[in-house]
């Protein structure tokens, strides 16, 4: 799905390419990474956009749709979101420097995340009815909210965010999104499926004792 | 934390990584402290978390799943992504209940030839079909959209016209069908979505045949749902295109009532009442509202014996756009709205400058632009009381009180501009929306529910009913497109005053605004109570107007003086 491709090749980037004045070879955007391709769409790139966009769409819809109740999800379009808030991301990119594609899709994911509670309390504030209010919660419940139950999802989202980055990146990769080990070994440039393994196994434990400690708070 | 692979923590974190099932009882069991059993019980929330994601696989064959938007006996439906159109379609994937059952892979090959062989704009549009393993995928078009039986479910009964409307568009779709050799098979409420933007889709040919080949149990066409079965089908006939023609009666009738002909918990207790040649509740007992018109048409689609019915889908068509144009105006607008209807309709005619002129005595202004064709959106509109902290729908023809306070709930689905005016028995035209200082203004973004009149300065805020005066009418104006012409048309329109406050205003203030107009706090603030409002898409009135892009609905309501 996701190539393994440096980025030596980017304008910029290749400090060891000679001045020959001839522009460098360019990856086609099919088999360029996505990391390549965010970077290429932060370099204003409209075709690396919509390369990068088809890519991540959905998977990040895929997790939208765990998120919003049901009833909701006509009305806040989730196509339409994620879409906007890929773009959104891209074109703050400059401020954000990740350091592999998974701190990436980490930034989308919190972006994402932000901008569905960011329309819940704007319904909240207008007084028209929020479908994401969790007084509904009972009929109107998230897949997620439903398989885990909201208290547990709560003391999730605040365990994960007390994780280091990697840590929290990689339970988003492997837990929220589902992608396969061997995608992440790519994602999070590691040695092997068994480093990926480990790095994730522990970051879970990691997170359960944050999630414990939560539920004494 | 341990970062020893014999950890027991760690070993059941692997194995949820890799999908695994985790032996809890032996880890619990394990487990020294408290605290460490706190840790496990979360690793089981994790597993759950983990779960949720395998239970949709991340693709099928070429497609990128998105997520399961349905499911039943013959498989799954998915939203996917299909990376070679880089479209989203829907995916329904078959696979046979048993590996030696090959006949369910050659079903669902034939639904979607047959599908294939249907090109309308109200039948859903199949793109192909693939095989992978012993499964079969079907992608067909994605309706973002619901049910017919989940509106009137979750919301309402329809109105006649609006019925009336889905009813011409269903006959269209089964016409197309019944014309490319087809039986649907199963034309119920489940099976008729009503997309965002209004149009009317035909889905799910899992139980259609060729006309002409006959069922494979001689007696037993049985398939369908046996509360839209006609009769002959009950008694061993097979299916034919008069048996369509009954169900779409049966769902003409539940669109308008929320019920069937024939109410049952099993096959057999409905097919008893057919046996029985018993009669179905008259229509007119549930809705004593519905023009004469429409429940003769129902009535006879519903005929017990086919040769009564309709001879075909196109026949029932005629029946039904015949009820449109016949249908008389309940509640003809009182001598102002009408200038003012007569006024929109020269707008949207492009001749602007004579409506606005018409309004208010002069003025040249600029043609208006073009409007959508109004078949292309959707709009929801209610009025809602407010009274003693409740709030409920308001009917047309229902009394207003005095001192009642009165709001307009709308859903759009495309961005419009909406405009509300109200006129009373002494010819006084108002414009209630929008109001400069409120919160909410045009254009109203889509696919969200409005309060209007909106908000001012944190707090909702509502039309008082402050005066009686027999009647008042009101005219609800929307178009996707700004038209200059219809600002300065409103505009010419007086506006509730709101130069102070309008939670502070004085009684005697109050007053001196006109009978539904004055602005006041909404008694109402709990957003719960709002959403569980039902009856949201029932129209105001059976006057809706679709006037080349426009959308307009008029609605009346009594507000007698009290002795």
């Amino acid at each position: 799905m996701l190539g393994a491709v440096t980025l030596n090749f980017l304008p910029g980037m290749d400090e060891t390419a000679p001045d020959s004045g001839v522009p460098p070879a360019r990856l086609p955007l099919s088999a360029a990474s996505s990391f390549d391709l965010v970077l290429r769409a932060n370099a204003g790139e409209q075709d690396a956009l919509e390369a990068l966009c088809a890519r991540y769409l959905p998977r990040l819809q895929r997790w939208a749709h765990g998120r919003i109740p049901p009833a909701a999800r006509s009305a806040l379009q989730t196509h339409d979101l994620v879409q906007d808030t890929l773009i959104k991301v891209v074109e703050r990119l400059p401020s954000f420097q990740p350091r592999h594609e998974g701190a990436f899709q980490g930034y989308v994911r919190t972006a994402l995340w932000n901008r569905i509670r960011d329309i819940a309390r704007q319904y909240q504030r207008t007084g028209a009815p929020n479908p994401l209010d969790t007084e509904m919660a009972g009929k109107e419940d998230s897949p997620l909210d439903q398989a885990i139950g909201h208290e547990t999802l709560e003391r999730y989202e605040a365990a994960l965010d007390r994780l280091r980055p990697e840590e929290k990146e990689l339970i988003i990769a492997r837990i929220e999104m589902g992608l396969p080990h061997a995608e992440i070994v790519v994602m999070f440039d590691k040695p092997s499926v068994a480093a990926v393994h480990m790095a994730i196994s522990r970051a879970l434990v990691r997170l359960a004792e944050e999630m414990a400690h939560e539920r004494k708070r | 934390m341990s970062g020893n692979a014999d950890d027991p923590l760690l070993s059941a974190a692997g194995k949820i990584s890799s999908g695994e099932p985790v032996d809890w009882k032996d880890i619990q069991d394990q487990m020294a402290t408290p605290d460490q059993a706190a840790i496990v019980e979360e690793l089981r929330s994790l597993e759950r978390y983990a779960q949720v994601n395998e239970k949709t696989p991340a693709s099928w064959g070429r497609f990128q799943i998105i997520e399961q938007i349905g499911a039943g006996t013959f498989g799954v439906v998915y939203r996917a992504l299909d990376p070679t159109l880089q479209i989203e379609v829907a995916l329904k994937v078959t696979h046979p209940r048993h590996p030696a059952l090959a006949s369910d892979q050659d079903k669902a090959l034939e639904e979607a030839r047959r599908l294939v062989k249907v090109k309308h704009p109200n039948v859903v549009r199949a793109f192909g079909a693939e095989r992978v393993g012993d499964e079969i995928g079907l992608s067909m078009e994605l309706v973002n959209g619901r049910t017919l039986d989940e509106i009137v479910r979750r919301q309402a009964p329809f109105g006649a016209n609006e019925a009336v409307v889905i009813g011409i568009d269903l006959c269209r779709a089964l016409a197309a069908v019944h014309n490319a050799g087809v039986l649907h098979g199963d034309i119920k409420a489940h099976n008729v979505m009503r997309e965002d933007g209004g149009r009317t889709v035909l889905m799910d040919f899992g139980t259609s045949r060729d006309i002409h080949r006959q069922p494979p149990a001689p007696g037993g066409d049985f398939a369908g749902t046996p509360l839209y079965l006609a009769p002959e089908v009950f008694a061993g006939k097979s299916r034919t295109m008069a048996s369509e023609i009954y169900s779409v009666g049966v769902l003409l009738y539940f669109l308008v009532s929320g019920l069937h002909p024939f109410e049952g918990e099993t096959r057999t207790v409905i097919g008893e009442l057919h046996a029985r040649h018993a009669p179905h509740k008259p229509l007119r007992d549930l809705r004593p509202d519905l023009p004469d018109s429409f429940i003769r048409v129902v009535d006879r689609a519903l005929s017990e014996s086919p040769e009564h019915r309709y001879e075909s889908a196109g026949a029932l068509e005629t029946a039904l756009v015949r009820v449109l144009s016949a249908r008389p105006d309940s509640n003809p607008p009182s001598p102002v709205l009408k200038v003012l209807l007569a006024a929109l309709a020269l707008v949207v005619l492009g001749l602007g400058a004579l409506a606005v002129s018409r309004l208010k005595g002069g003025g040249a202004l600029a043609p208006v632009p073009s409007a959508n064709l109004a078949s292309e959106y959707r709009i929801d509109a209610a009025f809602y009381r407010e009274r003693a902290g409740l709030i409920e729908r308001l009917t047309p023809g229902e009394k207003l009180l005095s001192d009642e306070t009165l709001s307009l709930q709308v859903e759009l689905s495309t961005p419009a501009y909406v405009y509300v005016v109200n006129e009373d028995e002494k010819g006084e035209s108002y414009l209630l929306f929008p109001i400069p200082g409120l919160a909410l203004r045009n254009p109203l973004p889509p696919g969200q529910r409005h309060r209007l009149p909106g908000m001012w300065d944190g707090e909702p805020v509502s039309w008082q009913v402050t005066s009686a005066g027999r009647n008042e009418h009101f005219l609800i104006v929307a178009s996707p497109q700004r038209s200059p012409e219809f600002e300065e048309m409103f505009a010419s329109l007086p506006q509730p005053s709101f130069g102070k406050p309008a939670l502070k205003l004085s009684a005697d203030g109050v007053g001196r605004l006109r009978s539904v107009g004055g602005l006041t706090a909404s008694p109402v603030r709990t957003n719960l109570q709002l959403r569980l409002l039902p009856e949201f898409s029932t129209p105001l009135a059976d006057g809706e107007e679709r006037v080349r892009g426009l959308w307009i609905r008029q609605a009346t309501f009594g507000n007698p003086e009290i002795n």
